[in-house]
């Protein structure tokens, strides 16, 4: 640019202005890769010292599941450690309670209490350590004559029907062939939400759902007390039938109890809690150790004590 | 007034900060990138052992025998010159200390990162009757 005499003009301080520009663009820019590789690294090692704690987490429950409590577990060369620990005093659940007042409800299966559709619940009310079918007085084993039970959630749109399923060792007197015979036998009980109108084409029990129990029962839409349950009892099995999602079930030692034993349900699982540590990164594993679980084919198979003849 | 040719005390200071700060973002730029490439390749090696002790798990106890194998994973071949190997030994006894049936699954996976050997380590242990048993 020239003046009117055509002497240049000084332009002071632009070429100044546009390198401060170009410099703080190229600053910005450096800055945050800079920032990028930094952070980057910082995850990528949080993350691996993640995967060590975890790794130690799921050998401290190996252990624990092998050898039982105490279990603590040590890589010093890889800088990770873990130590197993039960949630309360003895992990086991449903616990039994403290002094003579009611069980807390189980919510089966432990650890996760949905069922799918025709998924089965298993609850033993012998002790599953025991000598079945021998209860001994050190055995915990359910003997009272009723039980509650709740199913499906005031949250679903689905009402499900329960498919109640006892298995007992002893006589039954309604048996035409073979009454009073000890033995094996199992007895079956069906309700239904008596909302869902299914009274005519099931022939379910219908059973009221108001919903609305008592903590730590409030989600569930249906309760029923199951009356005149057999002696000897060995497992309850349950199955959700009419749901299109998956639903809680939960049963819950009767109450109040007169007898001098028998009142409560046996526990079912241990729940065990390992902490892997690895530098300042900890990482928890919690799993349910179920002492014995009949298998998924129990409720379709045929049980004879002599040959089978088709 | 005569005008003084020549810069100021503090044009020459100002240019020598900005010089000095672009000699030292380009010095830094491809120091933060490889840490950028190191820190993919760190991620990279835990996913590989991770899917190794995941596979391992899978197998049934009394399939798992001791043994030292390498590890065939199509992205070991992404790390400049990514190995790694599986190990399975019986459980150290000083840790189990009551002969329990458990194995120790050792991974380690390494590569090279600005010529030096980088290792990623994870231990574990597989009991009879354990998880997925």
């Amino acid at each position: 640019m020239r003046s009117q005499k055509g002497l240049p003009v000084r332009q002071a301080g632009q070429v100044v202005l546009i390198l401060i520009l170009v410099m703080t663009v190229a600053l910005a820019i450096g800055l945050s890769v800079i920032q990028r590789s930094l952070s980057d690294v910082s995850t990528s090692s949080k993350v691996e010292q993640s995967s060590r704690a975890f790794s130690a987490a799921e050998a401290g429950i190996e252990k624990a599941l092998s050898g039982g409590l105490p279990a603590v577990i040590n890589f010093p060369d890889n800088n990770s450690s873990a130590t197993v620990t039960t949630p309360t005093t003895d992990g086991l659940i449903p616990a039994i309670p403290q002094g003579f007042n009611r069980q807390e409800a189980l919510e089966c299966p432990p650890g996760d209490s949905r069922l799918a559709k025709e998924d089965v619940a298993q609850v033993w009310l012998a002790d599953p350590k025991a000598d079945l079918p021998t209860c001994t007085a050190s055995d915990i084993c359910y003997k009272q004559t009723s039980l509650d039970v709740y199913w499906g959630s005031t949250a679903a749109t689905d009402k499900a029907a329960l498919e109640l399923t006892v298995v007992y060792y002893g006589t039954d007197s309604t048996d035409p062939v073979d009454p009073s015979t000890t033995k094996y036998r199992s007895r079956k009980w069906y309700l239904d939400n008596d909302s869902a109108g299914r009274a005519e084409t099931n022939k379910f029990d219908q059973v009221p759902c108001p919903g609305d129990y008592p903590p730590p029962l409030t989600g569930y839409q249906c309760k029923a007390t199951i009356a005149f349950l057999p002696s000897d009892l060995m497992l309850l099995r349950a199955r959700l039938l009419y749901n299109t999602t998956s639903q809680p079930f939960a049963v819950q030692a009767s109450w109040p109890c007169s007898l001098p034993s028998g009142c409560f349900i046996p526990p079912q699982a241990k729940v065990l809690v390992s902490t892997g540590t690895s530098g300042q990164t900890q990482r928890k594993v919690q799993v349910c150790q179920l002492e014995k679980v009949v298998p998924s084919y129990f409720d379709y198979a045929i049980f004879s004590e002599g040959d089978i003849n088709k | 007034m005569k005008e003084e040719k020549g810069f100021s005390l503090v044009e020459s200071l100002l240019v020598v900060v900005i010089i000095g700060s672009v000699v030292l973002l380009i010095a830094n730029i491809p120091n933060a990138l490889m840490l950028i490439a190191k820190s993919r390749h760190v991620s990279l090696a835990r996913e590989i052992a991770v899917k190794q002790i995941e596979d391992k798990r899978t197998i049934n106890y009394v399939n798992l025998v001791n043994d030292n194998s390498p590890i065939t994973d199509t992205r070991l071949s992404i790390m400049p010159e990514g190995s790694g190997t599986v190990e399975v030994t019986d459980c150290d006894p000083s840790i189990c200390t009551n002969g329990e049936d458990i194995k120790q699954v050792t991974v380690t996976v390494s590569w090279r990162d600005n010529n030096k050997i980088q290792t990623i380590t994870l231990k574990t242990m597989i009991g009879e009757g354990g998880i997925n048993q």
